[in-house]
């Protein structure tokens, strides 16, 4: 019995190991291919092992970019990125909370309907309203500048929704107490539904960051001009290339350089979350 | 100075639902008053609307003479305490008690020494640092009450404070709540459904059914002297047993089968359908003594609660007639009973109106077991 155990314990582990493998192994190719000459990634076999150009990639793309591709330095694009990213986030999240306490706290004519025509559009994604939003936003000349790039993303049905759900469940009487105690509707939401609101608006804006950071087709089509270039967006333009064999060492050091962000992101409010989970405030 | 005034105050929902009809009561200065009834009889709502989290549809609430119908309930200047407690979760024990004074810009240093009055009154000091969640319940009825006690308002508001705890907390914060209440001389209401709650708390007790009041009074009083049919049956436990039956002839009749219960002489009262109604603590178990209610039933089980046996017999109608034993009775499923009421301990209600007759004299029964008198 006992060694049967020990059997099924090691071909449990092996089939785990492999399915990280899975999922880790285009992330090390990436990283590998970030550290070798051009030619070695020309030659037909892709290497596995790190080559030897891992510093000079890495300081080439932040510090010079790609000007034949029409790309500009890493950290230029990175910094673009970041406020975009950050943007969304914080923008979807004030929105969203306060559309939610609204349509949940206060009585108004139309308040269920106007609840399901927030929540009918997260049936319609971003490529389907594009071509009207690139006209609003045209017309309100935010073409090629930061609001441009995040206002007309910021509005978030799946966040409205997601803080109406919660706040349903804090107790009506926790409302009416802060009635009593001569808090508003302003004091109240600042003074105790945002604070039990925390662990959600951590969860969040982590999800909300990534969605921000990730954004391709919008930044792609609201920006012309360089100093705008989202990272994501750069990745691609640093592969169409005209007329010759892509650098591929150097788009894998911007694609490991774009990865990192979202990691740290995650990586950090991780700590949010486990301490949202383990204290349970209500 | 602080009295509150309901003046034909009305509370109807937008489907059309009447909560509270026509209601008025006066509450006089420092006392504490008990709406008790079952629920949906509207004794919630109207506790609502004194505390100004339910609109008045029609009608005045004044609190120390000035009607409130339209402030809102911080303007109000009262303080209430809630079945589920509504303690801010991530708010400290002292935030939790200062976060209404901090409202109202009390100044800090008495703040502090409000919220510390209010700790030691309550024995709740060494938790100023806790969070509601690390304390037990009745360490957070306690702060509840803090909550309250410490914004020193010119009324209490109290919604079934004690129904989360268990019965043996709830009779230490019942006591508790008496004790301060007296101590602090605030006019009080308090809603409960607990009959029991309501009696050994109330200075006037309102029972309410059906959106108005049924009657108001001392608890003894309603004990003593119900109104209606409806607080006979809800005040006291077990209820009261209510024998449908008719006047004629200057005699009581049990309607139907009379299951062993003797016709009683009954004079000064007209003719026609009542209803007799009679305590089980009132039934006594033995031959009849002068003038009132007899007879010989049927035990149908008892139950020996300690203290006393409650007893119960076959009654005229489908309900048994129950009746309060001492502890030591030893009556049997089947046995025969001789149970006698004196008739001072009788009430009668009309059968249409629920209303209570005047209360019966015992030269009006005097005949209770003899012959019936030629017409």
């Amino acid at each position: 019995m006992v060694e049967n155990r020990r059997l099924l314990d090691i071909l449990g582990h092996v089939l785990m190991l492999f399915a990280v493998a899975l999922v880790v192994f285009p992330v090390w190719v990436a990283f590998v291919a970030s550290t070798q000459d051009p030619a070695a990634l020309m030659s037909g076999t892709v290497p596995l092992l790190p080559g030897d150009r891992l510093i000079q990639n890495y300081s080439e793309m932040l510090g010079t970019g790609m000007a034949s591709a029409g790309a500009p330095p890493i950290l230029l694009m990175l910094g673009n990125s970041l406020i975009m990213a950050v943007g969304i986030a914080v923008g979807k999240i004030v929105i969203s909370l306060l559309a939610a306490y609204a349509i949940v706290y206060f009585r108004f004519p139309f308040r269920t309907l106007i609840f399901w025509t927030i929540f009918i559009t997260l049936m319609l994604p971003v490529e389907v309203r594009i071509l009207p939003t690139y006209d609003v936003v045209a017309s309100l000349g935010m073409l090629d500048n930061y609001s441009g790039l995040i206002l007309p993303v910021i509005a978030s049905a799946t966040a409205t929704f997601l803080f109406r759900q919660f706040f349903m469940t804090v107790p009506e009487e926790l409302c009416e107490a802060a009635r009593i105690d001569g808090a508003g509707p302003l004091k109240f939401f600042w003074d105790i539904l945002l604070p039990l609101s925390r662990t959600n608006i951590a969860a969040l804006f982590v999800i909300l960051f990534i969605y921000g950071w990730n954004q391709y087709l919008w930044p792609l089509i609201v920006t012309t001009s360089e100093n705008l270039y989202t990272i994501v967006m750069g990745i691609q333009r640093l592969v169409t290339v005209a007329d010759a064999e892509p650098h591929w060492n150097l788009v894998m050091a911007t694609t490991v350089m774009a990865m990192l962000p979202p990691i740290l992101i995650i990586v950090l409010m991780q700590r949010l979350f486990v301490q949202g989970l383990v204290e349970t405030e209500k | 100075m602080a009295g509150i005034t309901i003046d034909g105050v009305r509370k109807v929902y937008p489907n059309g639902f009447q909560a509270i009809e026509d209601l008025s009561l006066n509450i006089p200065d420092g006392e504490l008053v008990v709406l008790v009834g079952p629920s949906g009889c509207g004794k919630s709502t109207l506790l609502r609307m004194i505390a100004g989290l339910e609109t008045i549809s029609d009608g005045d609430i004044s609190i120390g003479g000035r009607i409130v119908n339209r402030l809102e309930p911080g303007e109000r200047d009262i303080a209430m305490v809630f079945q589920n407690y509504a303690l801010y979760p991530h708010m400290t024990i002292f935030d939790n008690l200062a976060y209404g004074l901090r409202n109202r810009k009390t100044p800090k240093a008495e703040i502090k020494q409000r919220v510390e009055e209010a700790v030691q009154m309550l024995g709740i000091a060494h938790l100023l640092d806790r969070k509601p969640r690390q304390m037990s319940g009745g360490q957070r009825q306690r702060v509840a009450m803090g909550r309250a006690i410490v914004r020193e308002p010119s009324v209490f508001l109290f919604d079934e404070p004690l129904s989360n705890l268990d019965a043996k907390l709830r009779v230490q914060m019942r006591v508790e709540i008496k004790r301060l209440q007296r101590q602090l001389k605030t006019t009080s209401v308090y809603v409960t459904h607990d009959q029991l709650e309501a009696m050994t708390l109330a200075d006037t007790l309102v029972v309410m059914n059906a959106g108005r009041i049924e009657q108001a009074g001392t608890p003894m009083e309603l004990y003593s002297n119900p109104a209606t049919v409806f607080v006979a049956t809800f005040i006291g436990s077990p209820a009261m047993n209510m024998l449908p039956g008719i006047v004629a002839d200057g005699f009581f009749r049990v309607e139907g089968d009379a299951a062993g219960i003797q016709p009683m002489s009954l004079r000064g009262v007209a003719n026609g359908p009542v209803i007799l109604g009679v305590r089980p603590e009132h039934l006594q178990v033995g031959p009849a003594i002068g003038a009132g209610l007899s007879g010989r039933l049927h035990v149908i089980s008892s139950e020996p609660i300690g203290a006393e046996t409650l007893v119960y017999c076959e009654g005229p109608g489908s309900d048994p007639l129950i009746l309060r034993a001492a502890g030591e009775a030893t009556h049997r499923p089947g046995d025969m009973v001789d149970v006698f009421a004196p008739a001072d301990r009788l009430h009668l209600f009309d059968t249409e109106t629920g209303e209570a007759k005047p209360r019966l004299t015992a030269v009006q029964t005097v005949m209770a077991t003899g012959p019936q008198p030629v017409t």
